[in-house]
C-alpha cells in the first residue's frame, strides 16, 4: 500500500468535497441559527450543495472519452465513468432529501440543521465508496456513509419507533462491518493485497488459489456484509423495522442511495474482480454461481410474500425494497458471467451491469416518488401511514395522489413508466444468456413482478375507491410538491426515453474494466 | 512447539465466534455492542497475522483504521443507545418492539 497524494487528485473527488463542505458549513449554520428560527434555510442551503456537487458531476462526466478511468491518491481511489454515474444519483438524492426534509421536520418538531449536514456527508460517503478501488478504503466510506444514516433514522427524537429503529440499524449496521471487514482480512492474507486489481492479478496468476478454503470463506463473508447494506435475504430482517421507524425522507433517502451504493460496490466487486471464472467454488466452479441464485430466489420470494399482508405502507414499501434488491441481484448474476476483459464474454458483463444501474437510476427516483406523497401524512412525531389512512385522498389533494399512484405504478413495473423498462431490460439481458438456469431464474422474478401488482395496486385501490374513516392530518409542503415533479419527470423521461440513459449506463460499466 | 499464522488465525476465529454468538444471544444492548467491538478486534487480529505472516506493513495501517473507525462507531453508537434508554428507561434489546405490533 502506497498512498501519494497530488493536487490534480482532487479534482477526481471534488464531487465528495463539495457536498462535505456543504455538509460543514450547514452544521455551523445550526450553531449560529437563532432558536426560534426555522431550519428550512440551511436545507435550502444543503439543496443548494447538492445541485453544485450535481453539476461538477455531470460536467466531469462531459470529459470522459472512450476507456476512462483516472486512479486517485496512489490507486487508494479511482475515477471513472462508473463512479460519475453514481455521483450524479447521489447529488440528486441529497438534493431530493434535502427538499423533503425542511418541512417535514418542522412538522415533526425536529427541526434541527444537523439534518442537513448529515445527509450531505452520506451522499460524500455513499460516492467515495464507489469509487475506492483498494476494500480497506471502501470500509471506511462505507462507515462515512453509514454512520450519518445510523443518527438520522432516529432523527425525530418525539418518534419512540425512530430511536428503536436507529439503535436495530445501528447493531445490525455494525455486525454488518465486522463481517465485510473479516472478508477483506481473509482475502488479503490470501492475496497480499487489498487493491481490487492486485487481488485479481493474484487470482489470473494462480489458479488455486480460487480454490483455497480461505478465500472461500473471505469472499463468502464479504458478500454477507453487503448483503447486509442491500438487504439480501437472509440478512433483510432489520429493513421492515427500520424503514418504517426512520423519518419518511430518510427512509427514501436509504431506499434510493444506501442500495446504490451497495449495488455500485457489489458490480466494481463481482463483475469486475471476482467474476464467476475467477473463483472456483466447490465442485467444476459451480458453488459460487449457486450461491447467488439461492440469494437471489430467495430475497425475491422473502420479499413479496412478506409485502403481502402489510397494511403499515412504509413497511410494505419496505419488504418491496427486499424484493427489488432479488431482482436487481439478477442483474448482478448475469452481468458476473462475463467478463470486462475478454472479447468474448465483455458483452454479457456490460449488458447484465448496466442493467443493473439503470434500475438503480429508476428505483431511486420512483421510491422518492412514493415516498415524498407519503411523508406529508403526520405530525409531531407521528406518521399515519396505515392503509386505511390513505382512503378518499385521491380526491382530497389529487396531485399527491396522482405521484403516489405513477410511482407506485413504476415500482411494480407497469409501462409506460422508468420502472418497466429497468425490469425490461434486467430481464431480456438475464435471458439473453441462454443459460437455462439463467431462464429460470428470469421466469421466478417475473412471477414475484407480478405477486407485487397485488400490494401496489391495493393501496391504489384505497386512495380512489374507500370511503376514509378518519381524519388524518396532511400537511402541505412546496419542497415535497417539489420533489414529486422532479420525480415524476425522471420517472416519465427513463420509461418513454431510455435510449440516452441506457447508454450513459453502458458507458459506465465499460469504464469498470481493469487495466 | 513454534506459534504460527494458524494459531493467530484459530484464536482471531474463536474471538470471532464468541462475538458473534455475544451479538445473537445477549439482550443487552451495550453488552450486544461490546460483542461487535470484539468481531473488530478479531478482525485486527487477523490482519496484523497476515501482516506479519506476508512481511508486509499493509495489515498493520489497515487496523488502525479499523480502530479509528470502530471509535467514531462508538461515538454515536453509545448516544443512541442513551437515547433509547431515556425514553424507555430499559437497554433490554428484546423490548425494543413498537414496530412489531
Amino acid at each position: 500500500m502506497e498512498i501519494t497524494f497530488q493536487a490534480s487528485d482532487l479534482w477526481g473527488i471534488l464531487p465528495a468535497l463539495i457536498l462535505i463542505a456543504f455538509a460543514s458549513v450547514a452544521a455551523l449554520m445550526e450553531v449560529f441559527a437563532r432558536p426560534d428560527q426555522s431550519r428550512g434555510f440551511i436545507a435550502g442551503f444543503g439543496a443548494i450543495g447538492s445541485l453544485v456537487a450535481l453539476a461538477v458531476s455531470i460536467w466531469q462526466w462531459t470529459g470522459i472519452e472512450g476507456a476512462y478511468q483516472v486512479p486517485l491518491f496512489g490507486k487508494m481511489l479511482v475515477m471513472d465513468a462508473f463512479s460519475t454515474f453514481f455521483n450524479g444519483i447521489f447529488a440528486v438524492g441529497a438534493l431530493l432529501a434535502c427538499l423533503l426534509g425542511g418541512r417535514y421536520l418542522r412538522e415533526h418538531k425536529a427541526d434541527f440543521g444537523e439534518y442537513t449536514a448529515l445527509v450531505l456527508f452520506a451522499a460524500a460517503g455513499m460516492g467515495l465508496m464507489v469509487q475506492s478501488r483498494d476494500l480497506v478504503v471502501m470500509f471506511v466510506n462505507l462507515e462515512i456513509m453509514s454512520i450519518p444514516i445510523y443518527v438520522l433514522s432516529g432523527f425525530v427524537r418525539k418518534n419512540r419507533r425512530g430511536a428503536e429503529s436507529a439503535l436495530k440499524y445501528f447493531l445490525m449496521g455494525s455486525v454488518a462491518s465486522a463481517v465485510l471487514l473479516y472478508g477483506v482480512a481473509f482475502l488479503y492474507g490470501m492475496t497480499g493485497s487489498t487493491d481490487l486489481v492486485a487481488m485479481r492479478e493474484a487470482f489470473d496468476a494462480d489458479k488455486a488459489l480460487g480454490t483455497s478454503l480461505l478465500v472461500k470463506v473471505g469472499m463468502v463473508f464479504l458478500l454477507g456484509g453487503l448483503a447486509f447494506k442491500v438487504a439480501l435475504a437472509p440478512f433483510h430482517l432489520w429493513t421492515p423495522d427500520v424503514y418504517d421507524g426512520a423519518p419518511t425522507p430518510v427512509t427514501a433517502f436509504m431506499a434510493a442511495g444506501v442500495k446504490a451504493a451497495g449495488f455500485a460496490v457489489m458490480v466494481r466487486v463481482f463483475a469486475v474482480t471476482f467474476g464467476f471464472d475467477a473463483l472456483e467454488f466447490g465442485a467444476d466452479g459451480k458453488g459460487w454461481v449457486g450461491l447467488f441464485y439461492a440469494l437471489a430466489v430467495a430475497t425475491m420470494f422473502a420479499g413479496n410474500l412478506a409485502a403481502i399482508p402489510q397494511v403499515n405502507v412504509k413497511r410494505m414499501l419496505a419488504y418491496s425494497s427486499i424484493a427489488h434488491a432479488g431482482y436487481l441481484l439478477v442483474g448482478i448474476i448475469t452481468g458476473a458471467f462475463g467478463d470486462l476483459g475478454s472479447a468474448t464474454s465483455a458483452a454479457t458483463a456490460i449488458g447484465g451491469n448496466s442493467a443493473v444501474l439503470y434500475y438503480l437510476l429508476t428505483y431511486a427516483f420512483s421510491t422518492f416518488l412514493v415516498l415524498a406523497a407519503i411523508s406529508l401524512f403526520g405530525k409531531d412525531g407521528e406518521e399515519f401511514v396505515h392503509i386505511s389512512d390513505f382512503a378518499g385522498f385521491g380526491f382530497k389533494r389529487p396531485f399527491v395522489a396522482l405521484a403516489l399512484t405513477l410511482g407506485l405504478l413504476s415500482l411494480a413495473g407497469i409501462p409506460p413508466l422508468g420502472g418497466f423498462f429497468a425490469k425490461f431490460y434486467l430481464f431480456r439481458e438475464a435471458m439473453a444468456l441462454q443459460k437455462p438456469e439463467m431462464v429460470w431464474l428470469t421466469l421466478l422474478a417475473i412471477v414475484n413482478s407480478m405477486i407485487a401488482l397485488y400490494y401496489y395496486l391495493r393501496v391504489i385501490v384505497f386512495l380512489y375507491m374507500k370511503e376514509p374513516t378518519r381524519e388524518v392530518p396532511a400537511f402541505e409542503s412546496k419542497g415535497a410538491v417539489a420533489v414529486m415533479i422532479v420525480a415524476l419527470a425522471a420517472v416519465l423521461l427513463l420509461g418513454l426515453f431510455p435510449d440516452g440513459y441506457v447508454e450513459m449506463a453502458r458507458r459506465s460499466v465499460e469504464s469498470l474494466a481493469l487495466r | 512447539m513454534t506459534i504460527g499464522l494458524t494459531h493467530y488465525l484459530v484464536l482471531a476465529a474463536v474471538l470471532f465466534g464468541i462475538g458473534s454468538i455475544g451479538v445473537l444471544v445477549r439482550r443487552n444492548a451495550i453488552v450486544v455492542f461490546m460483542c461487535i467491538e470484539l468481531m473488530l478486534n478479531a478482525v485486527n487480529l487477523t490482519f496484523i497475522a497476515f501482516s506479519r505472516f506476508r512481511g508486509t506493513m499493509d495489515g498493520h495501517v489497515i487496523a488502525f483504521f479499523v480502530m479509528a473507525v470502530a471509535a467514531a462507531e462508538a461515538a454515536v453508537g453509545l448516544a443512541i443507545i442513551l437515547h433509547l434508554f431515556r425514553t424507555r428507561k430499559s437497554l433490554n434489546v428484546d423490548e425494543a418492539n413498537l414496530m412489531r405490533h
